[in-house]
């Protein structure tokens, strides 16, 4: 009696495991994506200088902003130390599939 | 004549390589070597550099224990900038540190499970744990690097709706673990496999230095949350102690240090007292000093020398998993080979941590 009780609450429940793990949803302050706003930033290399995995390069002269994705490690201090509030650190998941440029090291 | 069968780097049951060389008679091990540093990276190295770096060099140490880290290490360099965090920060570091151990234990219970062939206990196990990491995820914004530390404070303050989240997942969470605890103690099997099995006395561990949840289960006293760093001194904390000193103990301890978590989270809470977060502190560190705090696998040891500039002259991290290691010969020895395989995962490595 036990099991089939069991049973019928198991199969009126919903699955433990999500579809689409992008349908889930992501709490507001979620460090995903790293967004750089060019026409605010004013090149102080601060975060350059601050970031632990060496994932930015800015050059100042040019005006270039890289950021290497793979290098990235999210942890957010290039948005802390900016002082014009130029990078900012959206709540979006990192995507599955990578694209050709962002595999540059 | 012992032959000699190599067991590791690779192997379905060892989740990361070690290589252990085991000398069997018939089925019975009668001599065991290991071999360890698969899965050295240079962190250490690479830690003689920036402190504000270093925090997140020393939280990806491991990869499930990142925030104990982080506040080691933290707490090391303030201890040489001679910083006083405010309460708030300690508490909140108290929180973080107890839901990592609870997702680290049930981790463990999975793996563990399902090296004895409880495959139905891993994923339940598994579940449960993805709880603790929502409420990880919404209280921190990550799910294992938490990057909340940082030297003199944290850098941001968990929310209201966060705590209210986190209580009502750990009620959860503490009805799930009843559960399990009741499948868990009343298999016959799982009792059979584990009972009398790797045993361990208590003058063992010391001699062979044995630390956290395993020197616990056989009843030797070994918890760095005695010293009471962080909020460990402000909340009635006492560790839990057992006798039996074989894999059956070492499964109970840590399912009662799980209840155990949720109760200090839960008091943790009561007590958080409002205030600031800390201030970040930006000049240079001279002198030497270490930190000790209690991992999920036991004591973690931080040894950190400055030379009155921001860059760290030396950095060694001492893991749990590397004192544990040495129990390996005692334990090994006079076992089924049938049971070396679980054996091998009873004590909790993480090879990540180890070979730094």
């Amino acid at each position: 009696m036990g099991l089939v009780k069991y049973a019928l609450k198991n199969l009126l429940r919903r699955p433990a495991t999500v579809e689409d793990p992008a349908a889930i949803p992501v709490p507001d302050d979620y460090r995903g994506t790293v967004f750089m706003h060019r026409d605010e930033c004013i090149w102080c290399l601060r975060c350059m200088k601050a970031c632990p995995a060496n994932s930015i390069i800015v050059d100042r002269e040019k005006e270039v902003f890289v950021y290497k994705y793979m290098k990235c490690i999210t942890c957010g201090i290039c948005e802390d130390v900016c002082p014009t509030d130029a990078i900012e650190i959206l709540p979006v998941p990192r995507e599955a599939k990578y694209k050709r440029e962002w595999l540059e090291y | 004549m012992p032959t000699i069968v190599p067991f590791g780097p690779q192997h379905p049951i060892l989740v990361e390589p070690i290589r252990y060389l085991l000398a069997l008679e018939e089925e019975t091990v009668v001599g065991v070597e290991y071999e360890i540093g698969y899965l050295h990276k240079g962190l250490e190295k690479a830690m003689e550099n920036d402190y504000i770096k270093d925090i997140y060099f020393a939280e990806r140490v491991c990869g499930i224990c990142s925030m104990v880290h982080s506040t080691t290490f933290v707490n090391a360099v303030e201890k040489l900038a001679g910083i006083e965090v405010p309460e708030r920060v300690k508490f909140i570091r108290t929180i973080l540190l107890e839901l990592e151990r609870l997702h680290s234990h049930m981790l463990w219970l999975g793996i563990v499970a399902d090296s004895i062939g409880f495959q139905n206990l891993f994923m339940l196990c598994w579940r449960d744990r993805e709880l603790i990491m929502d409420i990880l995820e919404s209280l921190t914004g990550n799910r294992i690097h938490f990057s909340m530390n940082t030297v003199g404070g944290l850098r941001k303050d968990i929310s209201e709706k966060g705590i209210r989240f986190m209580l009502g997942n750990l009620d959860r969470f503490a009805l799930s673990v009843r559960k399990i605890e009741n499948s868990l103690y009343n298999d016959l099997t799982v009792l059979k496999r584990l009972r009398g099995v790797a045993y361990l006395t208590r003058e063992d561990c010391k001699r062979y230095g044995v630390v956290g949840p395993n020197a616990r289960a056989s009843g030797y006293s070994n918890d760095s949350r005695m010293d009471g760093y962080e909020a460990y001194e402000m909340i009635d904390f006492s560790p839990i102690l057992k006798a039996g000193g074989d894999n059956l103990d070492r499964v109970v301890i840590r399912m009662d240090e799980v209840l155990q978590s949720i109760g200090l989270i839960r008091e943790c809470v009561r007590l958080l007292p409002d205030g600031e977060i800390g201030e970040k502190y930006k000049r240079g560190v001279e002198g030497e000093t270490f930190f000790r705090c209690e991992a999920p696998r036991g004591e973690l040891f931080y040894y950190v020398r400055g030379n009155g500039s921001k860059k760290l002259e030396r950095v060694k991290i001492r893991t749990p998993t590397l004192a544990n290691l040495a129990m390996m010969e005692k334990v090994m020895i006079g076992l089924e080979f049938a049971n070396v395989p679980a054996t091998a995962l009873f004590f909790d490595p993480c090879m990540s941590c180890q070979d730094r």
